[in-house]
């Protein structure tokens, strides 16, 4: 037992040096399992090295209908007569459909080619529950329990592939879409903080001690303790990251203006992550604040500024740096908003919603068809016609090149965005 | 088994945890007992059984509190289990009036949703964190964080100090009440009328996000609801406003007096007439004693437990201190399985090295430590509340966890501190006691004789008793022990 412990110390130590790598460790019972796990080889289809897929999470339900407006639909204003987008305020696409005018940057990125909008993407008896939806969109597995994630799965076929590949989160908490069955990101919110700091200016012991301490209680606990393995691995995965990660952000100079707020911060960190020889498979990020059940417009359109800006800033740092056709930028949330807006000019949650695709070497333009608004389900709120497993499929098999059944549990139609 | 490895470890340290686990009044007792724990531990091998009588004391109060100093420990060893449960429990019979004097430094009227900018929620915060360093009525603040987490409201909407203090105050005030009566206060809570969206919904034009979650995270939790239900239950609560004294105040003319359908049932339903169709199922039952059982006790509690606790719910008329009190006489809660079966929260982490070492931190430390580590009090990221277990835990929160001891102040820093360097380390006791005796104030079993002598070894590298003292503190803290609960 103790060897064994031991072995696994010492690739874990091997790390220290080079790149941070992912730490398998058991999360506890799973339903989904990557095929991989079970000992079958995974399917490759396609070299996926040097690509990146950026995940943007926007939380709370972004209202899809004031992001890309069904403006030729009477139905749109009609619903909306407080909040809805009057023809000064959006950008349109072709006669039918727009962008909400806060989002000019995206516009420009969509008019170069760079931008795939998928619509009306939901899924069968959607869920209308935050945590549930949230839930569903991560694992990509509508029937509940589960307990890892659709990405994180991917990670776990990647590690038995041998990739010694990264997931990076941004973000103080790790979402379910990053958990596997073994593996797990690397996680921080501050470059800054990301070290462990001196108790004086000579010291150089700590890092070692607390390395020390933490390998001598897991070895004293015997293998299996869960939670005292995991704060083990967690904190000796830190450790050795730190150096490089620090590396990876303070030689990083972007070749472009950055807005000056948190989200577009995080992006600004992720491409010096992208650029840097940690070459992460997944970076994920999160934009929140979209739950707007009163007084939507103008918080809604600060956010979808905010998204927009930064959106376009990451793209135009990477083209410059030669790897923005290496890089797919994903946006997802848990759901759309009520066709009708409530009476506290805002909407309560509701079902499909757009995806936005972008990067240097997608297939531009609208796929699938705009919800009918004159055809909602009984709750009033848009059907939906592509399965947002159908995007993950796209991902998986499209630009990270393995079999979608890899991770998700059918086979779904792929889109010819990647 | 996992447990099991870990306790034959405890069964041979236990010597040592039980030499420096409740200082030099009850060295004695502890010790004439000593042999009887390392066998009680040796042999507990079943989940179920009982952990040994050693352990309890340290096990309850790291539960139904935040831990606490070896003054403490012997307080409440002293008193025996069954006392000390309900010592904690009576807390009303402790004063707290020294405590209860101090207010927090914010608006003191209502005054809407003014920002007021980041210092009036730090402010808040970190009165609230004094106080459960402080509180001679641990249980009270622990089962107040409990609700908080539990009707989860957050700053960031509200925008409002003086409504965040009610709300608190409310909690604090119910903290082990009926659960009708939280229900209901909360429903025309300020903040929480703000927070989900109650004062925005009106008669000719429901909003549904109160409605669902008083349901979906409030009491039933999913499942026995439809959208409908949600639809028909907004109608319901139609009616509240917030008057100018921050107040939540019904209006029966502003009420949607038509029949609704809910959950099966309909009538002209008021508010309160929809609480007592929730409270009295019994998905709220089960719902609220696995919450409850989580959190004071371990994930994954069985169903024969949960049902259990759900007898006393319903028998006691929707009484918390009823269920609580079931939980720590319960066998399962000082089982063997429960032993250090959870992981600190950041605030757990926090509060109980500050209580148990007499330490402070300055505000700033608070606040930060709070904010890098994802748990900022009165700022829930949103109506789910805070993550718990094994979640708290990745790679960038156990760095924060390994450099938050530095902000631990000593005498040297801080002459508030009851942290005292030359106390710890007096001239004359070699490094390796003072660092058993240190590390014990921490994790009162003792850490495992393996695991100190790194410690001890680091710590002796170190002349100044200050520097001493922070390294003992920060490699204990920096241990999986110290970070379980």
């Amino acid at each position: 037992m103790k060897n064994a412990r031991r072995d696994l110390l010492r690739q874990v130590a091997a790390r220290v040096a080079g790149i941070p790598s992912v730490t398998p460790l058991s999360l506890g019972p799973t339903v989904i399992e990557a095929n991989s796990t079970n000992g079958v080889a995974p399917a490759v289809l396609q070299n996926a090295s040097n690509k990146t897929l950026v995940v943007i999470q926007l939380m709370g339900g972004n209202d899809g209908l004031n992001t890309v407006v069904p403006y030729g639909q009477k139905e749109y204003l009609q619903n909306r007569p407080t909040i809805g987008l009057q023809q000064n305020e959006i950008l349109p696409i072709d006669g039918n459909i727009a962008l909400n005018s806060q989002m000019s940057a995206m516009m420009a990125l969509y008019k170069s080619n760079r931008v795939g909008i998928i619509q009306g993407v939901s899924y069968p008896n959607p869920n209308l529950s935050h945590f549930q939806a949230t839930a569903i969109w991560e694992s990509a597995a509508p029937s509940m329990p589960f307990s890892n994630g659709w990405l994180g799965r991917y990670m776990d076929v990647s590690n038995q592939l041998g990739e010694q590949a990264t997931a990076v989160n941004l973000q103080d908490l790790v979402p379910q879409a990053l958990l596997g069955v073994t593996a797990q990101p690397l996680s921080f919110s501050s470059v800054q903080r990301f070290k462990v700091a001196p108790l004086t200016k000579n010291d150089n012991q700590t890092q070692t001690v607390i390395q020390q301490l933490n390998e001598t209680a897991c070895s004293a606990c015997g293998e299996y303790n869960t939670l005292v393995n995991q704060m083990m691995q967690s904190g000796l995965d830190a450790m050795s990251a730190s150096a490089v990660i620090q590396a990876a952000a303070n030689s990083y100079t972007p070749q472009v203006t950055y807005p000056q707020n948190d989200f577009a911060n995080r992006l600004k960190l992720a491409a010096g992550i992208i650029v840097s020889s940690i070459n992460p498979k997944i970076v994920y990020v999160t934009l929140g604040g979209f739950d707007t059940h009163g007084n939507q417009k103008a918080a809604q359109n600060a956010l979808l500024k905010q998204l927009s800006d930064g959106v376009s800033a990451f793209y135009n740092d990477l083209a410059a740096q030669g790897r923005a056709n290496n890089t797919l930028m994903m946006t997802f949330s848990e759901f759309g908003r009520r066709v009708k807006e409530n009476g506290s000019r805002g909407t309560d949650h509701g079902t499909a919603l757009p995806q936005f695709m972008i990067g240097g070497s997608i297939s531009p333009g609208l796929y699938g068809t705009y919800p009918s608004l004159s055809s909602l389900d009984s709750s009033g709120n848009l059907v939906g016609n592509i399965d947002f497993r159908q995007t993950y499929a796209t991902v998986l098999e499209d630009w990270f090149g393995i079999k979608q059944t890899e991770v998700l549990d059918s086979t779904y139609t792929k889109l010819t965005i990647v | 088994m996992d447990r099991r490895a870990f306790l034959k470890l405890s069964a041979a340290t236990a010597g040592v945890a039980a030499m420096t686990v409740y200082g030099s009044g009850l060295l004695k007792v502890v010790n004439a007992s000593n042999n009887g724990a390392a066998a009680a531990l040796a042999t507990a091998q079943d989940p179920t059984a009982p952990m040994s009588s050693l352990v309890q004391i340290p096990h309850l109060l790291r539960r139904a509190g935040f831990g606490g100093g070896p003054q403490e420990q012997s307080k409440y060893l002293a008193m025996g289990y069954d006392q000390a449960v309900q010592y904690l429990l009576n807390y009303q019979q402790i004063d707290n009036s020294a405590l209860d004097a101090i207010a927090p430094n914010i608006r003191t009227t209502y005054s809407g949703t003014v920002p007021a900018g980041q210092n009036e929620m730090n402010n808040l915060a970190t009165w609230w964190v004094n106080r459960m360093i402080q509180t001679p009525r641990p249980l009270e603040e622990k089962m107040t964080l409990f609700w908080h987490n539990h009707f989860a409201t957050a700053y960031f909407k509200v925008q409002n100090g003086y409504s965040m203090y009610q709300q608190n105050k409310f909690l604090r005030a119910n903290a082990l009440g009926n659960f009708n009566d939280l229900l209901t206060g909360i429903t025309s809570d300020g903040a929480m009328l703000i927070w989900l969206d109650g004062i925005l919904n009106r008669k000719n034009n429901p909003n549904e996000n109160f409605a669902r979650e008083i349901m979906e995270v409030f009491s039933t939790g999913r499942g026995p609801y439809t959208q409908s239900d949600v639809s028909q239950g907004a109608k319901a609560f139609t009616g509240f406003s917030i008057n100018s004294s921050g107040q939540g105040v019904f209006t029966p003319a502003n009420h949607d007096n038509s029949v609704k359908t809910f959950l099966g049932q309909s009538g002209n339903f008021a508010p309160q007439d929809i609480i007592d169709i929730l409270v009295a199922r019994p998905e709220t039952a089960a719902n609220l004693s696995t919450e409850l059982f989580i959190f004071l006790g371990y994930p994954n509690p069985s169903p024969e437990m949960i049902s259990r606790l759900s007898t006393v719910y319903f028998d006691s008329g929707y009484s918390i201190k009823s269920m609580v009190e079931a939980i720590f006489t319960s066998p399962e809660f000082i089982s063997n399985q429960a032993y250090l079966a959870n992981v600190k929260s950041p605030i757990e982490y926090l509060v109980t090295a500050l209580r148990s070492l007499n330490a402070t931190a300055s505000n700033g430390t608070l606040v930060s430590t709070m904010t890098n580590q994802a748990q900022f009090l009165f700022d829930p990221p949103s109506v789910f509340g805070w993550p718990s277990g094994i979640q708290w835990i990745n790679t960038g929160s156990m760095m924060e966890r390994f450099n938050f001891p530095n902000g631990v102040q000593t005498k040297a820093d801080n002459k508030l501190s009851g942290l005292d360097p030359l106390q710890a380390f007096p001239s004359g006791m070699d490094t390796a006691t003072a660092v058993a005796d240190l590390t014990s104030r921490l994790f009162p079993e003792g850490l495992p004789n393996e695991v100190l002598s790194v410690i001890q070894s680091s710590t002796a590298s170190y002349t100044d008793p200050t520097l001493k003292t922070k390294n003992t503190v920060r490699l204990t803290m920096a241990c999986p022990f110290y970070n379980l609960n």
